[in-house]
């Protein structure tokens, strides 16, 4: 029965840490938009944008949001962007998930036919929830931006 | 981490097959140890802070184990209980909680908000084989294990420690102590890995973009013909992806010595649905139908209880899947096919030409994975209306097409190897030609390595569950 008591007690203690981990990943995307600045090229390559491109490209109002971070590049043959929604909980985030797969499906109607490297970025196009965070992104070092993404939240 | 990644095949396989040939036979243990930790590493690669789930689960069964075998002998089953509860309700915490959540909002009109926990990677496999052991153990079908280290190893191994096929422990057991290692068996496990990373990259990833891009097209664009096309591609690509990963997972565990059980034995040939389950998935199947079916009483019983059974096990089967009503609902869809070929067409089935029955399987099969691939049950009803002309959609288009026109050849490839013939081909030419049968694996992995670099579409359909 000890033996069992123990087990239980481990076992809450571990549940409970976690559950908070991913309760309290509450970080403020300045901090997650310091870490992105400086581990990855993202400044290099894309501008920040505000209020309106967020709802001219992305149709999301910005109200909508608990806070978001977007940046694009605005070449006009480019579709790299990366965009990050903070939501007011996780099972909120399904309007964000609808418009960033809207934006997708509209920008590979605009490449389709001219463009093949720009469709296949938008097809491996990389959409990661994580508590009441969507991150999406286009563009090259996917798996850099993902690794910092996931570190920092 | 994927076998399917440039780190996996180019880093983390040959150092670790460096260390682990280079601990002579003798030292079992040694070798073991090497294993278990870079097991723990692989699992750790994702999401590390649930590794320490990994170690509790080890350190848990492994300890209710013993006082299992203890009990038995007395006759006693609280500890057997207390245990399966415990898993079970590990499983439960990070996988259903959520979907539960979202069933109490929608029932009763509350609007409960909640944070959606990260899945531990390979849960649902790693908790069924753990619960395989501990009611294998009550019922005296295997040993209780006296080492945590070579338990910790069957519970963590990697090659099957993230999408199956669900080993069970006495299947393993023999294994664990001492196990035959050398070039007949690198050579095996090798062609046997290889094989399953070409289903996975060059057939799996392709027929994925096709039914990636039949999913992304706009609303006018859709039309009958896409998206029977779309399921065509779908049906294709989670076999390949799926038995392409239990070829590496086997091939891997050969390697090392071990020898895990078949998972495939090519499905769609199937002249009826219940062969297609003997086909399909048969670590799972095998599982239900030993730890939950035949407890229930099987096919010993009236029609109506047996009809309960096949119910209550195929929409647990379903929601094993996964989270979400479309499972449940896809669990629930074969478990009624079943149960009409069990007590209405089975023998009508019979008497129809063996084609015919073989259509008639892979229509119902394309149509359950329609559910299956649905993000939830009304996009999978939105589909099927498409599919049969109820979605207002046209029958064909130009997008539609081209679609066909660019995957014709993979399409067809991938039909013909889904098939007994290559695999038989590929045997027999084998046998006769040394050179063969290493030039044949050679190319195809030179020509898997070059899509993985050149590649970024690269997912595992079963990796979610």
């Amino acid at each position: 029965m000890k033996k069992k008591l123990i087990f239980l007690a481990v076992l809450t203690v571990f549940l409970a840490l976690v559950f908070m981990r991913q309760n309290s990943a509450d970080i403020p995307l300045a901090d997650i938009e310091s870490q992105l600045l400086s581990e990855t090229d993202i400044s290099r390559s894309m501008r920040k944008s505000g209020d309106l491109d967020l709802l001219h490209f992305m149709s999301v109002a910005p109200q909508d949001t608990v806070e978001y971070l977007y940046y694009r590049d605005t070449g006009a043959l480019s579709v790299d962007e990366l965009l990050i929604i903070k939501a007011h909980g996780h099972n909120e985030l399904g309007p964000f998930r609808d418009a960033v797969e809207a934006r997708i499906d509209e920008q590979i109607k605009t490449f389709e036919g001219y463009g093949p490297d720009q469709v296949a970025a938008l097809n491996s196009a990389l959409i990661i929830e994580k508590g009441p965070y969507i991150l999406y992104y286009v563009g090259p070092d996917q798996d850099l931006i993902e690794e910092v993404f996931t570190h920092a939240i | 981490m994927l076998f399917s990644s440039v780190y996996f095949l180019f880093c983390f396989l040959p150092v670790l097959l460096v260390i682990y040939f280079a601990i002579p036979k003798r030292y079992n243990t040694a070798r073991n140890a090497v294993l278990l930790v870079f097991s723990l590493f692989f699992y750790s690669w994702g999401e590390p802070v649930y590794v320490f789930l990994m170690i509790f689960s080890i350190a848990f069964n492994y300890a209710m184990a013993l006082d299992i075998s203890k009990e038995r002998e007395v006759g006693k089953r609280g500890t057997l209980v207390f245990t399966v509860i415990i898993n079970l309700l590990i499983l439960s915490f990070f996988k259903y909680y959520g979907f539960f959540l979202d069933t109490v909002s929608d029932i009763t009109g509350l609007d409960i908000t909640y944070t959606a926990l990260p899945l531990p990677i390979g849960i649902s496999f790693y908790t069924f084989q753990a619960m395989s052991y501990i009611i294998d153990v009550y019922r005296g079908d295997t040993k209780v294990q006296r080492s945590v280290f070579r338990f910790g190893l069957y519970l963590s191994l990697f090659p099957q420690l993230i999408a199956g096929p669900i080993v069970k422990y006495r299947d393993v057991a023999d294994q664990l102590e001492s196990r035959e290692t050398g070039v007949e068996q690198v050579g095996e496990g090798s062609v046997r890995f290889i094989m399953g990373l070409a289903k996975k990259v060059i057939l799996a990833n392709g027929l994925g973009a096709l039914h990636a891009s039949v999913l992304a097209m706009a609303p006018h664009e859709k039309t009958v013909l896409a998206y029977w096309l779309g399921a065509v591609a779908y049906t294709l690509q989670i076999y390949f992806d799926f038995s392409g990963y239990s070829d590496m997972a086997i091939g891997l565990g050969r390697i090392f010595g071990f020898r895990f059980m078949e998972n495939f034995d090519h499905p769609y040939i199937s002249r009826s649905v219940t062969e297609f389950w003997r086909r399909w998935h048969i670590s799972l199947s095998t599982w239900f139908r030993e730890y939950l079916y035949i407890p229930l009483g099987g096919n010993r019983v009236p029609a109506a209880r047996h009809i309960l059974n096949l119910l209550i096990v195929w929409s647990l089967t379903g929601l094993w899947h996964g989270a979400s009503w479309n499972f449940v609902v896809w669990g629930l869809y074969y478990g009624i096919i079943l149960i009409i070929e069990k007590y209405l067409t089975g023998r009508l089935m019979e008497k129809l030409p063996s084609i015919a029955r073989h259509l008639i399987t892979l229509f119902i099969v394309m149509i359950g994975w329609v559910f299956f691939f649905s993000e939830d049950l009304s996009s999978a009803l939105e589909y099927l209306r498409t599919m049969f002309f109820a979605g207002g959609a046209g029958f064909a288009d130009r997008s539609f097409l081209y679609l066909l026109r660019t995957n014709f050849v993979l399409l067809a490839l991938s039909c013909w190897f889904s098939g007994e013939k290559p695999k038989k081909m590929f045997d027999e030419l084998s046998r006769g030609s040394s050179l063969f049968a290493v030039i044949i694996p050679l190319i195809l992995f030179l020509i898997s390595s070059a899509y993985l670099i050149f590649s970024s579409y690269n997912p595992f359909l079963y990796f979610r569950f």
